[in-house]
């Protein structure tokens, strides 16, 4: 990212002072265990695309 | 790894879901704080996440690389909040009149988040609104969002710089009113 990305150096040259957003984190461990959660999910869809195919 | 890294192993059945594993790591936070800033609360961010995640999986085959993946991906996740909030209507505008009115800040760790977000900016004009959303919620560089909103990077900054200004001004404005009509 460079300098002129970076949105708080931007907003403190043009605007010092104004409040910079604050990030909402998610529970604890969430991030660790989102990415199998959501290939599971994944697996789960493509197996029940391919039975629905086999069955039509 | 490299945007070009994933989308390869994405595009071999072989290691697909390696692919897509390290799409998720790479992405995954940067679009939950995208999401998270639009709903009310971590439950509504995580199935919207989720559902972004299975229709960049069942999509990724049709990028052509026209532009950044993470763009690509924006406006998925953009999508599948509105579709969200569609069918749910949980998510209300909120006129800035009707409100009270602590600073921008003071909102950002409540359980009204969405609310609190449309409330900051709207009052802007409507282009401002975007270009202040995108920039500052978001943290799209200019040259993703020249991308997506087909404008040069120079008017965009413009945009940002009013907008800037203008909720300032909004926000002085509406401190006085609340310092007046307590008098």
């Amino acid at each position: 990212m460079s300098p002129e990305d970076n949105i708080s150096e931007e907003l403190k040259n043009i605007a010092p002072g104004f409040p910079l957003k604050e990030s909402i984190d998610p529970p604890a461990g969430y991030f660790e265990s989102f990415p199998d959660d959501v290939l599971n999910r994944w697996k789960k869809e493509v197996s029940t695309d391919s039975k629905k195919d086999y069955m039509e | 790894m490299t945007d070009e890294e994933i989308v390869t192993l994405v595009s071999h059945p072989r290691t697909q879901e390696e692919g897509f594993r390290q799409l998720v790591v790479k992405y995954q936070k940067r679009l939950y704080s995208l999401v998270r800033g639009r709903v009310s609360s971590h439950e509504d961010a995580d199935d919207i996440l989720q559902n972004t995640f299975i229709k960049i999986f069942r999509h990724i085959k049709g990028y052509e690389g026209r532009s950044e993946l993470f763009t690509w991906m924006y406006r998925i996740a953009c999508n599948e909040v509105i579709n969200y909030q569609k069918s749910t209507s949980r998510i209300k505008t909120v006129e800035l009149e009707n409100h009270d009115t602590r600073p921008a800040e003071a909102y950002l760790n409540t359980d009204n988040l969405a609310a609190s977000l449309e409330m900051v900016v709207t009052g802007l004009p409507e282009r401002q609104q975007m270009v202040f959303r995108m920039r500052y919620f978001d943290e799209l560089s200019y040259k993703q969002m020249a991308e997506m909103l087909q404008l040069t990077e120079g008017a965009l900054k413009a945009s940002f710089h009013h907008a800037v200004k203008n909720r300032r001004r909004i926000s002085c404005k509406t401190n006085h009113i609340k310092h007046v009509t307590r008098r």
